[in-house]
């Protein structure tokens, strides 16, 4: 039941959603450009993925999909992905 | 009576079950059509080998508009796993179809039929092939960031299709519906979403209740033409439906409400298309072979063979140009609108099931693929 909220909101303000390549659970996301992209959930703890890792992933017209070649290898090169609205 | 309607007081009512998933294309048709018009040139200057990466282009457009819940998904096969796929599959049928040439060519020698046992032998194979084919293209699909997979074996499928085709034949089509419904059962059951597993609810009753009459009225469609394409249509979109309808991935569930007629004016567009090239096919024919006549190289006389070159060169040309023109027209009509209008119509209940998945299995390699192009065996 909480899903359909977080789907709500989603729709309101376009976040960014983090699927972390162990699991297929939505997580809305912050994004910090640092030395590395941060990955912060609320009340998790923050994934960072070097620059130099990260590949643009296929996705729908209007969203951009990354994905990171260092993350968890569970498919091989590519497993976790995060999007955002691209401008 | 007793009063069992009324909810012990302090506790929650029952929440009614969420509304139906729509699956939503977001694809632009003209991006697909100029995509597989470059690459069939791309094709026709690669002596065919641009296909696999065609293919792979195909695929990751079809997938990544393909949004499910909000969240689309992704092909992360490559080109080059077909190509190297196609290479191996290579490298082990052509050996095979050399010893099958020549001891199909010493048997028939002696007895009509001594050859249809590798016959049979290459049916087996192809059916491996499929089977694989799906596998590979599985493992290569990933929604919400985890990957589907499959298990069971690519033999025990072929010895099941097999048998049943055994059945099918024997029948004269009529066990058509319960080999499919089997065949899907086992493809289905070995497959998997991270650690969900899927089923095929459809079975064969269901189907032939649905087409028993187009299989009544097929010799009809042979002798009259034209009425061939209509049922034809009819019965793919049946099947469809059926075959949609049946998918089950853990609790998730799929329901499809695909029209009968969905596909009559596809298949005509097709049919079209393919009168309209070979009327322009067989006007570049007539033109160049009058070309070469009025410049002096008449395809006789003394050394008539060396003189038909230039007209045989402009042939295969023509007719390879051809055959990229109608691969072109059948991947826009027959995967890129089959695709959209099968989705048009689908419905995913329950996919809150598939809300934290937990990802599993490893990948296969494309060798399965490459057999399925080395045989000529398509699969989706």
């Amino acid at each position: 039941m909480t899903d359909t909220s977080v789907e709500a909101a989603a729709e309101a303000a376009k976040p960014t959603i983090f699927f972390d390549g162990v699991s297929s659970r939505r997580r809305q996301v912050a994004l910090t450009l640092g030395d590395a992209l941060v990955i912060a959930e609320e009340g998790g703890a923050p994934v960072s993925w070097a620059y130099d890792d990260i590949r643009r992933a296929d996705s729908p017209a209007g969203v951009l999909r990354l994905a990171s070649t260092s993350a968890p290898p569970l498919d091989g090169s590519r497993s976790a992905t995060s999007r955002w609205p691209r401008r | 009576m007793n009063d069992m309607q009324w909810a012990p007081i302090g506790s929650e009512p029952v929440p009614p079950p969420l509304p139906p998933t729509r699956v939503d294309f977001a694809g632009d048709r003209s991006v697909f059509r100029k995509m597989v018009t470059k690459g069939a040139m791309l094709e026709l200057v690669t002596f065919g080998f641009y296909r696999f990466w065609l293919v792979t282009d195909i695929r990751r457009h079809l997938w990544s508009n393909t949004s499910i819940d909000g969240d689309a998904a992704e092909y992360t096969g490559r080109g080059k796993e077909l190509l190297i796929g196609f290479l191996f599959a290579l490298a082990i049928l052509v050996p095979i179809y050399l010893a099958y040439f020549l001891i199909g060519i010493e048997f028939e020698r002696w007895q009509g039929f001594a050859s249809t046992p590798l016959f049979i032998s290459f049916y087996a194979f192809g059916q491996f092939a499929i089977f694989r084919a799906r596998r590979y293209r599985l493992t290569r699909t990933v929604w919400r960031g985890v990957r589907f997979w499959m298990d069971g074996s690519g033999w025990a499928y072929s010895f099941r299709a097999m048998a049943w085709g055994l059945l099918v034949f024997l029948t004269l089509g009529l066990a058509l519906p319960w080999r499919a419904a089997s065949l899907e059962r086992y493809k289905m059951q070995h497959t998997h979403y991270g650690d969900l597993r899927g089923d095929f609810a459809g079975d064969g009753w269901e189907f032939f209740k649905r087409g028993w009459w187009l299989w009544l009225l097929s010799p009809i469609a042979l002798l009259i033409f034209p009425l061939a394409p209509f049922f034809y249509a009819e019965f793919k979109a049946r099947e469809w439906r059926w075959w949609l309808n049946g998918i089950r991935i853990g609790g998730v569930s799929v329901s499809s409400e695909l029209p009968h007629n969905a596909f009559y004016g596809l298949y005509w567009k097709v049919i079209g298309w393919w009168i309209l090239l070979s009327v322009l096919f067989g006007l570049y024919i007539a033109g160049v072979a009058g070309l070469l006549a009025a410049a002096g190289v008449p395809a006789t006389g003394p050394d008539a063979i060396v003189r038909s070159i230039p007209l045989l060169v402009m042939m295969v040309i023509g007719y390879l140009a051809l055959a990229l023109a109608l691969n072109v027209v059948m991947r826009m009509y027959l995967q890129h609108d089959i695709w959209v209008k099968a989705l048009e119509t689908l419905q995913v209940h329950d996919i809150g099931a598939a809300a934290d998945v937990q990802g599993r299995g490893d990948l296969a390699s494309a060798l399965g693929e490459g057999f399925a192009d080395g045989l000529d065996v398509a699969g989706f």
